[in-house]
């Protein structure tokens, strides 16, 4: 049965290419300038859009003088721990304009395929991210004249988490409705430091912190592990 | 890979993956422009590709995801406006036709199995590596696009 089901298939054969089809590949090849990883991210980042840094930069400029009029400590760490995860809502707000607007195709033009452009500006938007994350722990650390890695601690567990979410919510959740889950993320992450400041933020429960920040670190990479096997709902391999 | 061996490997395998991407999409030109992108995104990948595997299962890959994306961007196409295909002889003709439409009538990931094991000879483990699938869903796969095939080419089966 199986054989005459391949003796039926043989006879679609397909007609032959034009003769000139394997030198035009040759041609076209020679043309091609080689990226280089480098180059190939380089090339994504003159897609994001500049809008999306200035709102960053904007972000991180209100924060930069909120932590000097902050009354206390607890304060600080609660402004930067809630507030900073909307680097990540921006980032996503970028996404969703790519998205929407059907600009990945235009993007294409450098050859690469959707998980990989995907990825790639996932990588600028976190390493990006986590160096204003850097910035903002310092101003905090500068004003309260504390230690970095303390206000570091407290800012990164929360970020962490939502980056985490925002992950699974890129893998799960169809573009429409990323933006949404990321402002749901973030409020829901700033209830829950706001309602819980007092007992959170004392000197004796840091390695609850650091706990959940190991917790926090090991869902980040298992859902970017995810990510990279499944990809982006709307632009699987 | 140098210059050389790329060329090479055009030669070697141009006609193979023209013939997978063709069966794909039924349309020459289309086949073309996509076994050419195939090639030069291999290119531009080459300092990742390290010679785990056979050149031609990771061209195949390239090939099965440009396919792919083809498939989720184009507008639906109906066989009768497929162009034509003289290449089988004319006895054939009729079921060759068959088969072209039958082929379109499966779904992607079983029409890649199919395409894939029958014309291409690859095994079940080669298929489940060019895919990034396992063997057990690509035997699953292939013996639910059997079934369908059979369905759809009754009458040419006898």
């Amino acid at each position: 049965m199986k054989q005459t089901l391949r003796n039926v298939l043989n006879t679609y054969q397909p007609p032959a290419p034009e003769p000139s089809a394997k030198a035009a590949l040759l041609a076209a090849r020679r043309t091609l300038p080689g990226l280089s990883p480098a180059g190939f991210l380089w090339t994504q980042l003159g897609f994001i859009h500049p809008r999306m840094w200035a709102a960053q930069g904007m972000l991180l400029a209100a924060l930069g003088m909120l932590v000097y009029r902050m009354p206390g400590a607890e304060s600080v760490y609660l402004l930067l721990g809630s507030l900073l995860p909307l680097l990540l809502v921006i980032n996503i707000t970028d996404l969703v304009r790519v998205y929407n607007g059907g600009m990945l195709e235009l993007e294409l033009a450098t050859r690469y395929n959707l998980p990989q452009v995907c990825a790639a500006r996932l990588l600028l938007f976190g390493l990006v991210d986590f160096a204003l994350l850097g910035v903002a722990a310092a101003l905090g650390a500068a004003a309260l004249r504390a230690q970095l890695l303390t206000l570091l601690l407290y800012c990164l567990t929360p970020f962490t988490l939502m980056c985490a979410g925002c992950l699974a919510a890129l893998r799960l959740l169809r573009p429409d409705q990323l933006l949404l889950a990321a402002v749901l993320l973030t409020v829901a992450t700033g209830a829950i430091l706001t309602v819980a400041r007092r007992p959170l933020y004392l000197p004796q429960h840091r390695p609850f912190w650091m706990a959940a920040l190991a917790v926090a670190l090991v869902l980040l990479v298992w859902q970017s592990l995810a990510l990279q096997r499944k990809g982006v709902s709307s632009c699987k391999l | 890979m140098d210059e050389q061996e790329f060329e090479t490997l055009v030669e070697q395998h141009y006609q193979s993956i023209y013939a997978y991407c063709c069966r794909h999409v039924a349309d020459r030109e289309l086949a073309q422009d996509l076994t050419q992108s195939t090639f030069l995104r291999f290119w531009q990948n080459r300092e990742r590709y390290r010679h785990h595997g056979k050149a031609l299962n990771y061209l195949y890959t390239i090939a099965g995801n440009l396919c792919r994306d083809w498939f989720k961007r184009k507008k639906p196409v109906y066989l009768e406006e497929l162009p034509e295909e003289p290449s089988s002889p004319s006895a054939d003709r009729d079921t060759a036709l068959a088969v072209r439409a039958a082929l379109a009538a499966l779904p992607f990931r079983e029409r890649d199995v199919v395409l894939l094991h029958y014309y291409h000879g690859l095994k079940a483990a080669e298929i489940a590596a060019v895919t990034h699938s396992t063997s057990p869903a690509v035997r699953y796969r292939l013996r639910r696009a059997e079934e369908l095939l059979r369905e759809l080419l009754k009458e040419e089966l006898g």
